[in-house]
């Protein structure tokens, strides 16, 4: 945890000093939304969580694995697979990835930061993340969303080959309106820089 | 004589000087000799320091070789003594790639695989290697065949190795004040440990520092020689690869090996820590926990393993997408690059198992396969302990919970182990007791390495109330092996450390109540405060009083004026003196980042950080480290006398082997 830190700051460094050449070729801290622009959109979270509309579901990253373990590691919980399909809304944090992939993002139950150039496959993400697919737009990398943050689309649970050559569980596929809204949210900030 | 029997003997210094001197002349050079010695790292200056080895026990020769520019070596040969050494078919090898970067193009490093010499003395090794232009280079060092006295002695059957990772004295002494009690002086009890006959000091420093780590700390038991920091059985060398250096044979290989016995490795921590691993495993790297594992499965018939239980189940799930990040659905930590292939001469020089990078392997179907029984939990151990022959326990995914946390579970007032997933964990003594079960079904006799191995992990985090309970659970499995051996007479039963953590000491005890340390974390707070008024030196710490119930542990280690524990190793942390009711959190587990684990203290530099007082730590980072004192070893049963005194931990292999191969031989203390 101190080398990915270490290897966060080196990089956030290494841009400010770069910024001029880079801030438009590169997803990296340097491409991040204002936290206040965040919060004021559909993703944000601000204050007390209101309930879910009729149906969409409410699911937590503590709910996605049984307890106990099993004796052959994890297993997907009763409510997680129960939910594969439905309408379901997700509260978490953006990882922050050195090298954004283009047409999702990763969600997590915390703030996680990966180095993946310095540190290579580092364990600094639980096996509780979900990927937020973006309905369309494949080839558009988002910026980093700070702070606590809010989707709504359809679970899907299985085994899926990710685009960044990983494996996930969990995904929540964005409808279409999301998908622009949130893109939306993205192309403001990088143009704020301007 | 037989006092003399462990140390080495002298060497004629000016044959060293004479072979050492040749090197001088020649156009390339040696830069490593291994086994490593002083004749060869002084140029033959000195040889007051040498690997040892048992009469027959098995190890690896190795040089690197550096040739001037625009040659390559052709060939590197071995001489013992002046008689060259003939390497077993394929045994041997000239490897130029995959180098540590700064070494001259063309280097090579030579190995021939697992050497033995059955004759008792010193003996010159040397190494000749040619260029490809012609030119010759020779360098010399020296090792030493320690030889097995007498045949006629009683001999040791079964081998216990209780370990108190990072247990020195004063973590004894504070388990015996917290679990047995004192007044008018003296303790009222004696911890086990404490009834054990003999008791001897241990010097605990690793082949490259004063200060060792785990890895080399248990090696050096079990294999007779120093390793380096964060290696386990074999020597330092010149290549990338973790799982090609020279190797040092294991005494669980060796009697497997000579004398069929089996291997039982038990420990709190997760398997592939460097204790366990230290006793079957050889890699550079004791971080390689894909290929550690496999390696205890695929090398059994070298080990003997029979018996593999503690925490570190993400090992063994199959993990198809080799990413760990995130992890795997199931939770898998295996990848591609923490796993192991060795290469051909290792293979061919040792009979150890090819290896495969296999992070889809799925580990705990293979063990089954082989006939061991699983255990995920302890209400399977207790129900399988006792038909099986072979067993696996792994019993949280990376280290276990603490015994104060497993307490706290089994009293109903905690929820600790919940919150991890795996309520049903057992005690050590409890896997104590079902793996000497499972090993004394061996009508040859075993190698039991059993670890408390959260006394370092607790103290390295300077969790007081954690460490005390963690050296208490051990006791407990200590007593365990005591009844054993009390059981079998041909026990030879030895509780030591691998080095001392955290510089532990008992400075005193509260002055208040528990009440009045609870006032103190809200509010203003200040050092005066908290440390001032608290902390009760010489007369004002009298005698601390807890009150043991029926599991053996203290009702509450937040007693009024409880004993105060300071550290010499530490480093920051914020001191309230009360337990913390969660622990901190340990970045092995797989779950630390997500809820509720997320929400425990993250280290002990911001554990506290509202509630107590800064005690400024001499050591950077978050944690207390490793000191380089001395640690108490005791030992009980056959060959138990053999441990007295002030001892390198490399002599205690030495004096198991004896006791184990010669025979026990009566004390000669003239």
């Amino acid at each position: 945890m101190q080398l990915n830190a270490l290897a966060t700051l080196r990089h956030s460094l290494l841009f400010a000093l770069l910024l001029p050449a880079l801030a438009l070729a590169h997803g990296g801290p340097s491409n991040q939304v204002r936290p206040d622009d965040v919060r004021a959109s559909v993703f944000g979270v601000r204050g007390e969580l209101a309930p879910p509309p009729a149906g969409v579901a409410d699911l937590k990253f503590r709910e996605f694995f049984r307890l106990p373990i099993g004796p052959r590691g994890l297993e997907p919980s009763a409510k997680l697979q129960s939910l594969d399909g439905k309408r379901v809304r997700l509260i978490g944090y953006m990882a922050d990835r050195e090298e954004p992939a283009a047409g999702f993002l990763i969600l997590a139950p915390l703030p996680v930061s990966i180095a993946e150039v310095e540190d290579g496959p580092a364990d600094d993400m639980p096996a509780s993340v979900a990927y937020v697919h973006l309905a369309g737009f494949a080839d558009k990398t988002l910026p980093q969303l700070p702070g606590l943050l809010e989707f709504t689309g359809t679970l899907r649970v299985g085994s899926f080959e990710e685009a960044d050559g990983r494996v996930s569980t969990v995904r929540l596929q964005l409808d279409a309106s999301a998908s622009r809204a949130l893109l939306h949210l993205g192309e403001q900030a990088i143009a704020a820089k301007h | 004589m037989s006092r003399n029997r462990f140390t080495r003997t002298t060497m004629a210094t000016a044959l060293a000087f004479a072979l050492a001197s040749t090197a001088a002349c020649a156009a390339p050079t040696v830069s490593r000799l291994t086994p490593p010695s002083e004749l060869f790292a002084t140029s033959g200056a000195s040889d007051q320091v040498i690997a040892r080895f048992l009469t027959g026990q098995r190890f690896d020769l190795q040089a690197t070789v550096r040739p001037d520019a625009g040659t390559t070596i052709a060939a590197v040969e071995f001489s013992v003594d002046g008689r060259r050494v003939v390497a077993k078919h394929g045994a041997s090898s000239l490897v130029t790639t995959g180098l540590v970067a700064g070494l001259p193009v063309g280097t090579a490093v030579a190995s021939v695989r697992a050497y033995e010499n059955s004759k008792p003395g010193v003996h010159t090794l040397t190494v000749k290697a040619t260029q490809s232009d012609g030119q010759t280079v020779t360098a010399a060092g020296n090792f030493e065949v320690v030889g097995i006295e007498g045949e006629d002695g009683r001999k040791v059957k079964n081998i216990i190795i209780l370990l108190g990772d990072g247990m020195g004295a004063a973590h004894r002494t504070a388990a015996r004040i917290m679990a047995e009690g004192y007044a008018q002086g003296k303790s009222k009890k004696s911890l086990a440990m404490d009834t054990f006959p003999v008791t001897g000091m241990v010097k605990t420093s690793s082949l490259n520092s004063i200060v060792t780590d785990s890895a080399p700390g248990m090696s050096s038991y079990v294999s007779g020689n120093k390793n380096a920091n964060s290696q386990e059985g074999v020597f330092p060398d010149d290549t990338l690869d973790a799982f090609d250096n020279p190797r040092i044979e294991y005494l669980s290989e060796y009697l497997h090996r000579t004398e069929g016995k089996a291997l039982g490795l038990v420990t709190t921590s997760d398997v592939f820590d460097a204790t366990p691993a230290a006793n079957a495993v050889h890699t550079a790297n004791r971080g390689l926990g894909t290929g550690i594992v496999d390696q205890f499965l695929d090398d059994r018939h070298l080990t003997g393993l029979s018996v593999l239980m503690g925490g570190g189940r993400k090992w063994f799930l199959s993990n198809a997408s080799d990413t760990t990040s995130p992890q795997a659905g199931n939770g898998s930590q295996r990848t591609a690059g923490s796993d192991y292939v060795l290469p051909a001469d290792i293979v061919a020089g040792w009979g150890a198992a090819p290896g495969a990078k296999d992070p889809a392997r799925d580990l705990i179907a293979d063990f089954q396969s082989a006939g061991f029984k699983y255990a995920p939990d302890n209400s399977t151990l207790q129900s399988v302990a006792g038909d099986a022959h072979k067993l696996l326990g792994l019993f949280a995914f990376s280290n276990m919970n603490v015994s104060y946390d497993k307490i706290g579970k089994r009293r109903g007032n905690s929820t600790v182990v919940d919150d991890y997933g795996f309520p049903d964990q057992p005690m050590l003594d409890e896997m104590a007791k079902a793996a000497l079960n499972v090993l004394a079904k061996n009508e040859h006799g075993f190698v039991a390495m059993i670890e408390g191995a959260s006394i370092d992990k607790q103290a390295h985090l300077m969790d007081s109330d954690r460490w005390v309970l963690e050296t208490i659970e051990f006791d407990r499995a200590v007593q365990v092996a005591k009844d054993f051996a009390s059981e079998h007479p041909d026990t030879l039963v030895i509780v030591t450390a691998d080095h001392e953590c955290s510089g532990a000491a008992i400075i005193g005890a509260s002055t208040v109540t528990t009440d009045a340390l609870v006032a103190q974390t809200t509010g203003t707070h200040t050092t005066k405060d908290q440390r001032d008024a608290v902390v009760g030196t010489y007369d004002a710490a009298k005698f601390p009083a807890y009150a043991i119930v029926n599991d053996g542990y203290p009702q509450t280690t937040d007693i009024d004026h409880k004993m105060l524990i300071g550290y010499g190793a530490n480093a920051d942390r914020y001191e309230t003196w009360l337990a913390n009711e969660k622990p901190t959190q340990d970045s092995q587990q797989p779950f630390v980042k997500a809820a509720p684990l997320n929400t425990y203290p993250a280290n002990a530099s911001v554990r506290n950080a509202t509630t107590g007082f800064l005690v400024t730590g001499q050591v950077s980072g978050d944690q207390a480290v490793h000191t380089a004192s001395d640690i108490p070893l005791s030992a009980y049963g056959r060959g138990a006398w053999m441990f007295t005194g002030v001892m390198d931990n490399t002599d205690v292999f030495f004096k198991v082997m004896q006791a184990t191969l010669g025979g026990v031989q009566k004390p000669d203390f003239e």
